[in-house]
This record gives structure tokens, C-alpha cells and sequence, in this order.
């Protein structure tokens, strides 16, 4: 305060720039570290893919029940019943934009395309023209394969049961 | 650049100290504000517990079976730091509606944020119960024909298989066969008597009746019919009412476990090829637990409960 000499007064303000620079650089470093460490993000896209693949393969779905005594048998798979119309039915997600999934059956013999079904057909029509995208409004596919039996009257074939599930992005 | 040692020197630097410390209270502050922010932000736990409900309803739609699942939620215990800056305790009310579970704070009308994420419905098979709760512990609970989610409660009924077994009572015949003392006999001829109203002609099932003063009650059921399951759910159908007549009565339900294979009289009419029956149970009660009218009631409700 009491100095007046100029040359006190720019040594003192490339003193005080410096700090004030360093000040700056050590908040910025300690508020990037803070962000860095907050966990606010939840990706369970892989898990709604598993939840959504375990309720197809092992509920009555599309699979085989015994009528007689209600057993469902996961792994064989009742053709009656895999249509596009049932799997909306018994997995009925009211919003069309969630889980999506193709359904195909390749027959072990010949390595055909035997049957194929859709969980929400619109949406997965949709989510695959954005898939392998980064961020919301893309989607991820998953694809699982399920060794299966698949019951076509009285006759059981082998065959692969192939899922093909796409999940937004959120 | 620091060369001044004399009392001028200090004198000069004091503005820049007070400015400094300015600086540092400012940072504080600032750094205080905003670990508070994240910490009262509750929007991860709210989406976390949505996701998470969400995701169990769907497997619990997968299976056939009635679940009770107790699901604690995130907690946040007081301490010095929490009351030094004012953070709230975590507490949700949450809401199961049709498709989609819904996580609002507690304080639902500030809450512009709330948290959801849908599940795949079985409509067909499972209607929901629209419900809420606020408590820091929820039961979901899929239990015949719904799901609903609340409060913990005790479960003092058992949980029966849910296989289909409806069918046209007046078309069934039930027997009672005693198998030990008078006192079994006794049961019986009273069960027997008040089954009478059943008086089709498919046999369906015998009820064996055993008396004994040691053991707890017990009821069996037949493991060597291909579905064992259905006469599992009997059982345990008849328990669950016998229960609801005597709570504190411990009563086990077991697989058969060949113990009356000595009696004839059992072994005469479980293989009767003559008339076989589709299953049988074995209903072992202590001595002077149940009435005969309780029993007879239980078994009344359990049949109508079972071809319903």
C-alpha cells in the first residue's frame, strides 16, 4: 500500500499472476480428479440383454409345456407357439422402444434357416440402422446362441436357436 | 525476487496475504457446495433401484413359481460429516405401476426428477397390483395370479406350487383311510363324512390318516405318480389352512419317506389296481393338535382351492 516505486509494483504483479495462474491449474486438476472419481452412470444395457435372452429360453413363451403337468421344458422349443404374435403377448412391453430381438432357428443337419420371430419387430427394424453407434439414440447388439430341440407336431428336430438382441443406448 | 527483509517489506505483502485467504475461503466454499450437491443428488439410487426392481420383475415373470423377494434399499447412516453439510438421508417412495416401476424421493412433491425404467409384462398370466411404498425395505411379491411390491410382512402362510390343477369337484371321489388308533379313526370317519359331498366318480385322491402322540405333525406327499408336483400342492394347501386355524403350530410337509411301508393297510390301497386313485396324501397328527372339524375344514378349503 505504501509503495508507489513502478518497478515494486510489476514485480509484484508478475508475482501475483503466477500464483493466480498455479491457483487456477491445481483447482482445475482437483475438481477434473473429484468428477473423475463419481460413479453416476449405469450401464446395464449387457444385463437387460441376459434378462431379456433368460426370459425367452426359459419361460413358456415359445417353449414346450406339458400340459398335463404345467413343466415347461426349456430347450425345446414348441413351433406353435414361435410367432411374432405370441412372444408380444407373453413378453409384452408396453413401450415399443426398449429391448428388441430377432429370433432364428438354423437346423443342425443342413445349417438352414428353419423359422425365424421377432420380439417387437418395428423396434428392432428401427435399432438396427443405429447400431455400433457411441452414445444415447444408438443401439448395441448382442448375440447369443442356445443349442435347442425344436418340436414341430410329433417331431423333434436339432437345431441352434440364435438371438439377436439390440438395446438402446440410454 | 523476494529480496526485501525489512518490516517494509512485510508491510506489502499483508494485501496479497488477505487476498489470498480470500481466495482459499472462496475455494472452500465452492468445493463444500458442490460435494454437498453430489451427495444430496439422489437420481443415481433412484435410477439404480428402478433398474434393479425392474430387472427382477422380469425374471420373477419367467418363472411359473411364487416369489417373495425382500430387497433392501440404499441407506445412508448420519455421521459428523453428513450433519456438517447438511445431507439428507436417502428415502424413496417407490411405485409399481403397469409396465414400470417408478422411484420418486420421499418428499414426492419436490421431486422433479423421479426415475424409471419399464419391464416386460406376462398379462395373460400375472396382473399387477398397482402399489407404492416408502419403506427402506420392500417385498416383491408374485403370489398366484399378481404382483405387487410392499412392506415387509411375516409370511405365515407357505407358498403353494402354482401348478394348474382346476378341475370339476363334482365329478371327484375323495377317501379317508385311517391308519392307526381309534383316534385316527376317529379323523377319519369325521373327514370322510363331510368329503361325502363330493361324490363323482373319478378318483382322484385318498387322504391317509395316521395318529401320533410323539412326533409334530407332518403331511406327505406321494412322490411315485409321474407329477409329484400335484400332490405336493394338496399338501401343501392343507397345511397352509391348517396353519391359518393354528399359527403357532409347526407342521413339515415332506416327500414320502417309505416310514408306513409296513403298514398294509397303506400299502393295500396306495397299489390298489382295482380302483386306483390319481394321487394320495398322508396326514400325521399329533395327538390332540388339530379338531377334527379344523381338520376337516382345512381339508374342504384345500380341495376347493386346488380345483378352483
Amino acid at each position: 500500500m505504501i509503495r508507489k516505486e513502478k518497478k515494486g509494483q510489476v514485480q509484484y504483479f508478475l508475482e501475483s499472476a503466477f500464483r493466480i495462474g498455479f491457483l487456477m491449474v491445481a483447482l482445475l486438476a482437483f475438481f477434473l480428479l473429484v468428477n473423475f472419481y463419481i460413479v453416476n452412470r449405469l450401464d446395464t444395457n449387457r444385463l437387460q440383454a441376459e434378462v431379456t435372452a433368460n426370459r425367452i429360453i426359459y419361460s413358456d413363451a415359445i417353449m414346450w409345456q406339458d400340459n398335463s403337468n404345467s413343466r415347461i421344458y426349456p430347450g425345446i422349443i414348441d413351433i406353435t407357439k414361435f410367432n411374432d404374435n405370441t412372444l408380444s403377448q407373453r413378453i409384452d412391453y408396453s413401450t415399443k422402444s426398449h429391448a428388441a430381438v430377432q429370433l432364428t432357428i438354423v437346423d443342425t443337419s443342413d445349417g438352414s434357416e428353419k423359422y425365424t420371430a421377432y420380439l417387437n419387430k418395428a423396434q428392432y427394424e428401427i435399432l438396427q440402422g443405429i447400431l455400433n453407434k457411441q452414445g444415447k439414440g444408438s443401439a448395441t447388439m448382442y448375440i447369443k446362441n442356445y443349442p435347442i430341440t425344436y418340436k414341430n407336431g410329433a417331431q423333434y428336430s436339432y437345431g441352434t436357436l440364435i438371438m439377436n438382441i439390440i438395446i438402446p443406448n440410454s | 525476487m523476494l529480496r526485501r527483509l525489512g518490516k517494509r517489506g512485510l508491510e506489502d505483502k499483508i494485501p496479497f496475504i488477505i487476498w489470498e485467504m480470500i481466495v482459499i475461503l472462496m475455494v472452500v466454499i465452492a468445493l463444500t457446495v458442490s460435494v454437498r450437491a453430489i451427495a444430496n443428488n439422489t437420481n443415481y439410487w433412484k435410477k439404480y433401484h428402478s433398474t434393479d426392481l425392474a430387472l427382477m420383475t422380469e425374471l420373477t415373470l419367467t418363472n411359473q413359481g411364487d416369489f417373495n423377494i425382500n430387497y433392501n434399499l440404499k441407506t445412508m447412516q448420519k455421521n459428523i460429516v453428513t450433519n456438517a453439510l447438511h445431507i439428507d438421508p436417502l428415502a424413496f417412495q417407490i411405485f409399481l405401476r403397469d409396465d414400470a416401476y417408478f422411484v420418486y424421493d420421499k418428499s414426492i412433491d419436490n421431486d422433479r426428477f423421479p426415475q424409471s425404467y419399464i419391464f416386460a409384462r406376462d398379462p395373460s398370466r400375472v396382473t399387477i397390483v398397482l402399489s407404492n411404498t416408502t419403506n427402506d425395505y420392500v417385498i416383491l411379491r408374485k403370489e398366484g395370479g399378481t404382483l405387487s411390491i410392499g412392506e415387509y410382512y411375516a409370511l405365515t402362510t407357505p407358498a403353494c406350487p402354482s401348478d394348474v390343477t382346476t378341475g370339476d369337484t363334482t365329478k371327484k371321489h375323495f377317501i379317508v383311510i385311517s391308519l392307526s388308533d381309534i383316534t385316527s379313526k376317529d379323523y377319519g370317519n369325521y373327514v370322510n363324512t363331510v368329503l361325502k359331498r363330493y361324490a363323482g366318480t373319478e378318483n382322484e385322491m385318498i387322504i391317509f390318516l395316521t395318529e401320533d402322540s410323539v412326533q409334530s405333525t407332518n403331511v406327505y406327499y406321494d412322490t411315485d405318480i409321474p407329477s409329484p408336483v400335484k400332490s405336493q400342492k394338496m399338501t401343501c394347501l392343507i397345511k397352509k389352512y391348517i396353519l391359518q386355524k393354528y399359527p403357532d403350530m409347526t407342521i413339515a410337509e415332506k416327500p414320502y419317506d417309505n416310514s408306513l411301508d409296513n403298514n398294509a393297510t397303506f400299502t393295500n390301497n396306495k397299489n390298489n389296481q382295482n380302483s386306483p386313485y390319481n394321487y394320495w396324501i398322508i396326514i400325521q397328527v399329533k395327538k390332540g393338535d388339530i379338531s377334527n372339524k379344523d381338520l376337516a375344514d382345512s381339508i374342504l378349503s384345500a380341495i376347493d382351492e386346488y380345483y378352483k
